[in-house]
């Protein structure tokens, strides 16, 4: 798997990559699945449970904070910080979450999200499960992500990363600093040099070097 | 990353979570302002000690910032990056995108071959990787050899081998924002170190990295984004 310049220089929002924008970013992958299935508007109620290392320390890292903003639909690119308490502080007071950004569930933070600090799933210990529910209580849809470090996300189940394009074919491939090494020496370049050709694949030079 | 520095420059006051961190770049701006004319031959450490604390702190308060890799190591690159722009003589847009291009391919090294996950494999993994990342940009862009930035990554990594993860009741503040400084200023002296070599050297950045891998693997859980164990239990809050 080939990663990229931007997939590493991410804006995120502070403070945790793992801990806030890996599950900001989950939420709203969750958010935008129940979109695509089609079901978003069944839903009354989501339930999320934060595991492992997120149970533990998820609440200095303002980890619950971020699993509301990207049930909201909101990303970590584009969220405005300077807005985020504001939009916190409602969903605590009217306990009402407008899920993907449009459809109106009951959210209440102490029964719904819930911290797991020895529920330590097998893939990673930064797990996170997301069930939603429809009025009946039955359940809709059930997603498990890992936030691996540095605000990436894969969800169980699903080859690569989740929301980012990463395109295996590249001209210069290497897994190791050794095949790295050995690329720059066969073809008389640098190493940024292969790497801009990389980035160059699916993005032009102007976009790479702004 | 610029803007992200400029506005934790700007920025006084007490870091949110509970522990009374207070922000301290802003002063430390105001103190290198007023100590410019001195003759400090390590003046410029200074500056790159507010350029990160900078970022970090903005981190800390829930900022935006860039991940590089992650954001609890997020001061690290683009410290040393504002080092090499500001300080070095003949710096170029060229040498940004150099130092940027080649901080990335070092960092997916990290990412295909180990993790830059503190709750994977310790503090290594972020700040580690971090400087491994800003040792390499640096060198490249001061005109290193593949073999000296390689040689450069290698450093910036060796000497972190084995730092756990213990932050201070789980907050991204004690010891992650002043570990940032000082491996920026680590950064520098191993992309420094590394130019005054041939690239030629003992242990290679692949075998840093495995290294790096294995003693993750052996850590305990504790050491690992838990704030169960290190500082976090020593330091208790008053
Ligand atoms: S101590 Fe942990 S939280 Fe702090 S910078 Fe290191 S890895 Fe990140």
């Amino acid at each position: 798997m080939y990663i990229g310049v931007f997939d590493l220089f991410k804006v995120g929002i502070g403070p945790s990559s793992s801990h806030t924008t890996g599950p900001m970013r989950a939420a709203k992958s969750f958010a935008d699945q129940l979109e695509s299935d089609l079901i978003l508007e069944d839903v009354t109620r989501v339930e999320v449970d934060l595991c492992g290392s997120l149970g533990a320390t998820g609440r200095g890292h303002l980890s619950p904070e971020a699993v509301m903003l990207g049930l909201l639909g909101e990303a970590p690119e584009t969220v405005i910080p300077d807005s985020v308490p504001s939009t916190i502080h409602e969903i605590r007071s009217t306990q009402v979450l407008l899920l993907g950004g449009r459809h109106r569930i009951a959210f209440r933070e102490d029964d719904d999200l819930r911290m797991k600090p020895l529920t330590r799933l097998s893939f990673h210990t930064n797990g996170m499960v997301f069930r939603a529910f429809d009025e009946g209580d039955g359940l809709l849809s059930q997603r498990t992500y890992y936030s691996i470090g540095g605000g990436f996300v894969v969800e169980e189940g699903v080859e690569g990363l989740v929301d980012e394009a990463s395109p295996e074919m590249v001209p210069h491939p290497f897994a190791t600093a050794q095949e790295l090494l050995q690329a720059c020496d066969r073809t008389s370049r640098t190493i940024e040099e292969l790497m801009l050709q990389n980035e160059s694949m699916w993005r032009s030079r102007d976009e790479v070097t702004t | 990353m610029e803007a992200c520095i400029a506005k934790g420059c700007r920025t006084s006051g007490i870091l949110p979570g509970g522990l009374r961190v207070a922000r301290r770049a802003a002063e430390l701006q105001r103190q290198l302002e007023a100590e410019a004319s001195t003759a400090d031959g390590l003046a410029q450490m200074d500056w790159v000690t507010l350029w990160a604390l900078a970022v970090n702190e903005e981190n800390a308060a829930g900022g935006r910032v860039v991940t590089a890799p992650t954001n609890g190591a997020a001061g690290i690159v683009p410290a040393v990056l504002k080092y090499y722009v500001t300080f070095i003589d003949g710096a170029s847009e060229e040498g940004i995108i150099t130092f940027l291009l080649v901080a990335a391919a070092v960092g997916s090294l990290f990412k295909q071959n180990a993790s830059i996950s503190g709750a994977d494999v310790g503090c290594q993994g972020e700040v580690g990787a971090a400087c491994s990342m800003a040792a390499a940009g640096l060198a490249a862009a001061l005109g290193g050899s593949p073999g000296q930035v390689e040689n450069a990554a290698e450093i910036g990594i060796e000497h972190h081998l084995g730092l756990t993860c213990d932050p201070v009741n789980g907050l991204v503040q004690i010891p992650c924002i002043e570990r940032n400084a000082v491996a920026a200023a680590q950064a520098i002296t191993a992309a420094r170190m590394a130019l005054h070599g041939t690239g030629t050297h003992r242990v290679s950045l692949d075998q840093a990295i495995k290294t790096m891998k294995d003693t993750g693997a052996d850590m305990q859980d504790k050491y690992k984004e838990t704030a169960l164990g290190g500082l976090a239990l020593n330091v208790v809050e008053c």
